[in-house]
């Protein structure tokens, strides 16, 4: 086996071993540097989302200037299947700006339609969501399936450029973490169909239709997620995806538990039946929540937090999940070499005792200014040393 | 004549049937000291609504709703009271910085805000630098409150904490900055007097300004 190959089979090993909980020879490091690497590689984000080998580029610059295990995930996103289907919902505010989704115009489905939604979640989306999300698509064939048969060329390339990104990448000796994304039922409906707002009014005024919506949506969800299980290629180690999460910590207990936890549960197990890894990202603070989460299969998840107390989590949470974040992203923006390093010891010292325990940021990295390059670099390195077991 | 105190309950229980039905008992006598007292029954309700956050009872989810709840209460009200009968607590000119289109923050914390008395000039969405001084210097507010969700509104604080600075208007107003990214070394480099990521609390830290 040559040299790099040995490297990218040490950096899965030492990121799946710790994955399973057990204590590898040293703390893994996770690089969440989203679109900030495409400015760390000299483009801007919507550069990268028109020409995606450029994101290429950009991530096989980050993997030979930082030290890291892995990457997480290539961050470009498909412009052109955007364009051809004249999507009205991301934004660009300026060139140098990254894309945005903006609340308002995630309200496309009106609050009677639920009944319709919950009915054939599929039909819905086809038939109502898609034309109005996509200004394309809203046109009289044949225009309409010009547009789709362009969009699904797109998204087809799209596909292809990011697996010769991961191949890149591999032959650097660098692995790629995530297989695919996928999104709890509740945050696709607030985030894409009714918006942020328009879902908090639907819990109080609707919350027998909103709940029956989130039930009827979570096989499509699972269906959406082995799909892109499926279409990547054959590993030995487990497929794994991301869920990011959105809308939790600005629930009352009572409305996790009726609307968030039943859906989200039945998404982790089913994966975890099928050997894959979901990694949820935990956006806010879940503090109220880690019992909750004690329920989930242990050994077959990882827990990417914003905010917590180290100590508590891997007091609750360290016979379940593998945990990974809160590293202030604000502190490689801010900080000295200094104070990012005496953070990273501080997080070190309560987290990786035993294993189980993966080196990342508190969020991914977007914006050019987001972090020093230098400040990412020496607390890499430090982990690297320090984390040795 | 309605109930202020059921009034006032059902703000802080976010119980839309008994608050309609209360306004629009208001509204068919056409009574403007009646509709200056619901208004103010409401704010009452929604400082309770302020403090069931803080003590854990409510969540951001809740919070958004309670301010789509008021601003539907004060829509129906407008036209039954009179411009600028009701006293100012302080002044606050209120924007998501330059960059940023998340406003679910900004505009919770200003229900919140105004329901505390304060008048309050909400610029919106993605507002850059110079539009904030040039308000500043148009209307003179005790407070300038600077929003975002994303990191690179930082970046985007950082500068109109700068212009207000140059402006000469740093001595004059104070700066709150609010959302996700916000901590204390953030508003350290920031050069801002506060920041919250809570609305009830950024609520407060503006009342010990002004009162």
């Amino acid at each position: 086996m040559s040299e790099v190959m040995n490297t990218y089979q040490e950096r899965l090993d030492r990121v799946f071993k710790t994955l399973r909980l057990e204590q590898a020879d040293r703390v893994p490091v996770l690089g969440t540097y989203g679109t900030w690497g495409a400015y760390y590689g000299g483009y801007t984000d919507s550069e990268t989302n028109w020409d995606i080998d450029k994101c290429g580029k950009a991530m096989l610059k980050m993997a030979n200037d930082i030290p890291m295990d892995m990457l997480h995930q290539p961050f470009a996103r498909p412009g052109g299947v955007y364009q051809a289907l004249g999507s009205k919902a991301f934004h660009y505010l300026s060139d140098s700006n990254i894309v945005q989704y903006s609340d308002e115009s995630a309200q496309i489905m009106k609050d009677d339609e639920y009944p319709e939604f919950s009915k054939d979640p599929f039909r819905f989306l086809v038939e109502k969501v898609l034309p109005r999300k996509y200004a394309e698509l809203a046109k009289d064939s044949p225009m309409r399936d010009l547009a789709f048969a362009k969009g699904a060329m797109k998204f087809g390339m799209f596909g292809a450029q990011k697996g010769a990104i991961k191949g890149s990448l591999a032959a650097q000796g660098m692995p790629v973490l995530f297989d695919g994304i996928i999104l709890h039922p509740m945050d696709w409906i607030a985030d894409f169909f009714r918006g942020i707002k328009g879902a908090f009014g639907d819990i109080r005024r609707r919350p027998a239709e909103f709940a029956e919506a989130i039930q009827a949506f979570t096989p499509l969800v699972i269906r959406l997620g082995m799909g892109q299980v499926h279409m990547a290629p054959p590993s030995p180690n487990p497929k794994v995806l991301l869920l990011p999460l959105h809308l939790p910590t600005m629930l009352k207990v009572a409305d996790f538990d009726k609307y968030y936890w039943p859906s989200f549960k039945m998404i982790m197990e089913f994966f975890a039946a099928y050997n894959v890894y979901v990694i949820p990202f935990y956006e806010g603070d879940w503090s109220r929540f880690y019992n909750h989460l004690q329920e989930l299969p242990a050994k077959k998840t990882m827990g990417w937090f914003e905010h917590g107390d180290p100590k508590e989590m891997k007091q609750k949470l360290q016979d379940t999940m593998c945990l990974i974040g809160l590293f202030p992203a604000t502190l490689l923006q801010y900080g000295t070499k200094e104070e990012c390093i005496a953070k990273a010891k501080e997080l070190l010292d309560n987290l990786a005792p035993g294993g189980g325990y993966i080196f990342g940021t508190d969020k991914e990295l977007i914006a050019p200014q987001d972090a020093k390059a230098e400040n990412i670099i020496a607390v890499n390195k430090f982990v690297m040393e320090y984390g040795i077991y | 004549m309605v109930d202020l105190k059921v009034l006032t309950q059902a703000m802080s229980d976010l119980d839309e049937d008994v608050l309609n039905k209360a306004i629009d008992e208001v509204l068919s006598k056409d009574d403007n000291a009646a509709a200056q007292e619901v208004v103010k029954a409401c704010q009452q309700g929604m400082t309770l609504v302020g403090e069931r956050y803080d003590s854990g009872e409510y969540f951001i989810g809740d919070l958004v709703f309670a301010g789509e709840v008021l601003q539907s209460v004060m829509d129906k009200l407008k036209p039954a009271l009179s411009a600028g009968s009701s006293a100012k607590g302080g002044k606050i000119v209120l924007a998501t910085v330059f960059g940023d289109l998340h406003d679910i923050g900004k505009n919770i914390f200003r229900s919140m805000v105004e329901a505390a008395n304060f008048e309050v000039i909400d610029l919106g969405i993605n507002v850059p630098v110079s539009q904030i001084v040039d308000k500043v210097k148009e209307v003179n507010p005790d407070i300038v409150g600077l929003s975002g969700v994303l990191t690179l509104a930082l970046d985007s604080m950082k500068e109109t904490v700068d212009a207000l600075n140059e402006a000469g208007f740093r001595s004059s107003v104070k700066v709150i900055i609010g959302g996700v990214p916000v901590n204390e070394v953030v508003c350290k480099s920031i050069g801002a007097d506060a920041f919250s990521t809570n609305a009830a609390e950024g609520v407060k830290i503006c009342q010990g300004w002004v009162g």
